[in-house]
């Protein structure tokens, strides 16, 4: 299936998907990348402009209340009945179709999972982004939907909510139910997954299990050079010829080199940089990551940087 | 049948006690001065008409407008609420609230008009049918409009279309397509309840005609209820 917005932009390259019962799937990419635009169309929320899509083994097509009602879906926008409690809301949202698959009365354990326990009779006009952000998660999980879609479920998310909601995606794949998840997270929320999809510019260019794609960073490391960029622009340095550099890549606030030597070319790259008259601000030499085997295979950052350093005289090294 | 969606409206209501107070408070302070100052009940009638319908489509369409809006609507629907149920039950959920809200503004209708009861046999069901006509008007005014703005000024010109073809606004025109038009248009029986509560000349409407209002309205809702999804779906869903 494929999807293109009404104003003409594509949302989605045409991709051929299938996903099967159990299976935990990340979806990374940067903004942009259409892993928002996929979560919507697997959650009937956009209808494809090309091709076909069947969910829980039937098409998405006419009357779709029904197959709604099996798909817990936590968007990217945490949007709750302000006036209502917490625990209101969580009650409201898993009451409001009749096929939801929780007992009343589950939500507890999840809310004290999530650290929302003690805020569950609070209304969530109080809430903080955070707070909302783990109820909407909470709502999706309570669920127990066999097909669960969560955009960015990171965003906003602290260290116990990651652990609350690992452990409540592996609840739920235990009995079978099948989890995607849309993120531009690479440390964690990855790492759970079986199988990982690279999106990039709405295309599919990676589709692959986890173990496979760990298996290709083996014996990398990469190196992140930030320079000072009193003038602006990225450096124009090519460090592609250095013994064990595999790749070299401008980046927002210097260059990144992969190296299959580990730190051993730091001493040349650092002698080119100089002798191309770039002053270096800062080094790190650290263990590759998905984020790193996206960057080589798209040339973007899952993440771009923002921050650009400015010349600071007392960060000159 | 749950009606998930109508105990929902009413707990938000209940909830929201402020709205709520001001949902009476408001319609009360406008009916007052006219019933108090002797308003002819030609006048009288109009103004409360109008007013009863504007408090149902602009209470109808603009939270619809908004909740389409910030997205809420959009996710009650993918959790998989039947679009005719989210429709239906909310017409039905606000047109009850439009009625419990008006109750003080009827009350001092009826106070200051120094009505006979038997006028009640009409007014209530005849109430009832314009406030559910001025809901479901809403949601098609919702479905139409891209803004709450847009949805104000088509709820306003379209309420006092209705209202103009009712005869709320001019001298009834027997045997022409505007009366054929005004018998079958759900306000008329309420502008003619409210004439009729307020003390002015001839009898309130008969039987036939409440029944012919509240046949109306049937139609309207059922109509609605029938394209509730192509409606939810303009409503629910953001442009882009």
């Amino acid at each position: 299936m494929g999807f293109i917005y009404p104003s003409g932009r594509k949302g989605l390259e045409p991709l051929d998907l299938e996903v099967g019962p159990g299976e935990i799937v990340a979806v990374l990419g940067p903004n942009g990348s259409g892993k928002s635009t996929l979560l919507r169309l697997l959650a009937t929320d956009l209808r494809p402009t090309e091709g076909a899509l069947s969910i829980l083994g039937r098409p998405a097509v006419g009357r779709l209340a029904r197959l709604r009602q099996k798909i817990g879906y936590a968007a990217d926008i945490a949007v709750h009945f302000d006036v209502l409690t917490g625990e209101e809301n969580a009650e409201a949202f898993r009451d409001l179709a009749p096929l939801g698959g929780a007992a009343p009365g589950s939500m507890e354990p999840l809310f004290r999972a999530f650290h929302l326990d003690e805020v569950s009779l609070v209304p969530v006009s109080e809430y903080s982004f955070g707070m909302r952000r783990k109820l909407l998660l909470l709502e999706a999980l309570s669920l127990a939907s066999p097909l669960l879609l969560l955009d960015e479920p990171s965003v906003g998310l602290d260290p116990p909510g990651v652990l609350a909601l690992r452990a409540s995606i592996e609840d739920l794949q235990q009995g079978g139910g099948t989890t995607i998840i849309a993120s531009n997270e690479v440390r964690a929320i990855p790492m759970w997954a079986h199988r990982v999809l690279f999106l990039h510019r709405g295309r599919l260019v990676e589709d692959a299990a986890l173990a496979e794609l760990l298996k290709r960073l083996e014996g990398r490391t990469r190196i992140e050079i930030d320079l000072l960029a009193p003038e602006g622009g990225r450096p124009d340095v090519d460090l592609s010829g250095i013994e064990g550099v595999v790749q070299s890549q401008a980046a927002p606030t210097g260059v990144v080199v992969e190296s299959s030597q580990r730190g051993r070319p730091l001493p040349s790259l650092a002698a080119a940089l100089l002798e191309g008259g770039h002053q270096i601000r800062d080094v790190r030499v650290r263990e590759p990551d998905l984020g790193d085997l996206f960057l080589s295979m798209t040339g973007e950052s899952l993440a771009p940087e923002t921050f650009r350093p400015t010349a600071d005289k007392d960060a000159d090294v | 049948m749950r009606f998930t969606i109508w105990r929902l409206e009413w707990r938000l209501a209940f909830r929201q006690r402020r709205l709520l107070l001001l949902n009476m408070g408001v319609p009360l302070l406008l009916v007052v001065p006219i019933s108090a100052g002797g308003a002819p009940a030609y006048h009288a009638s109009a103004a409360y008409t109008v007013l009863f319908v504007l408090f149902g489509s602009f209470g109808s369409a603009i939270p619809l407008l908004r909740e389409g809006d910030n997205g809420l609507l959009r996710r009650i629907v993918l959790r998989g609420v039947h679009e005719p149920a989210l429709l239906g039950e909310r017409v039905l959920a606000g047109a009850g609230l439009d009625c419990v809200e008006l109750v003080p503004a009827i009350a001092a209708v009826l106070l200051f008009g120094g009505t006979n009861p038997i006028v009640l046999i009409t007014l209530l069901p005849s109430l009832v049918a314009a406030l559910l006509t001025a809901n479901l008007l809403g949601v098609w005014i919702a479905a139409g409009a891209r803004s709450i703005a847009e949805g104000a000024l088509f709820a306003s010109v379209a309420s006092l279309f209705l209202l103009h073809g009712s005869g709320v606004f001019r001298t009834p025109d027997p045997g022409g397509w505007g009366a054929r038009i005004e018998a079958v248009l759900p306000f008329t029986a309420l502008h003619e309840s409210l004439f009729a509560a307020v003390g002015g000349s001839g009898a309130p409407p008969t039987s036939g005609q409440v029944l012919v209002a509240i046949l109306s309205t049937t139609v309207l809702f059922l109509a609605t209820l029938l394209v509730a999804r192509n409606l939810a779906e303009r409503i629910t869903v953001p442009t882009g």
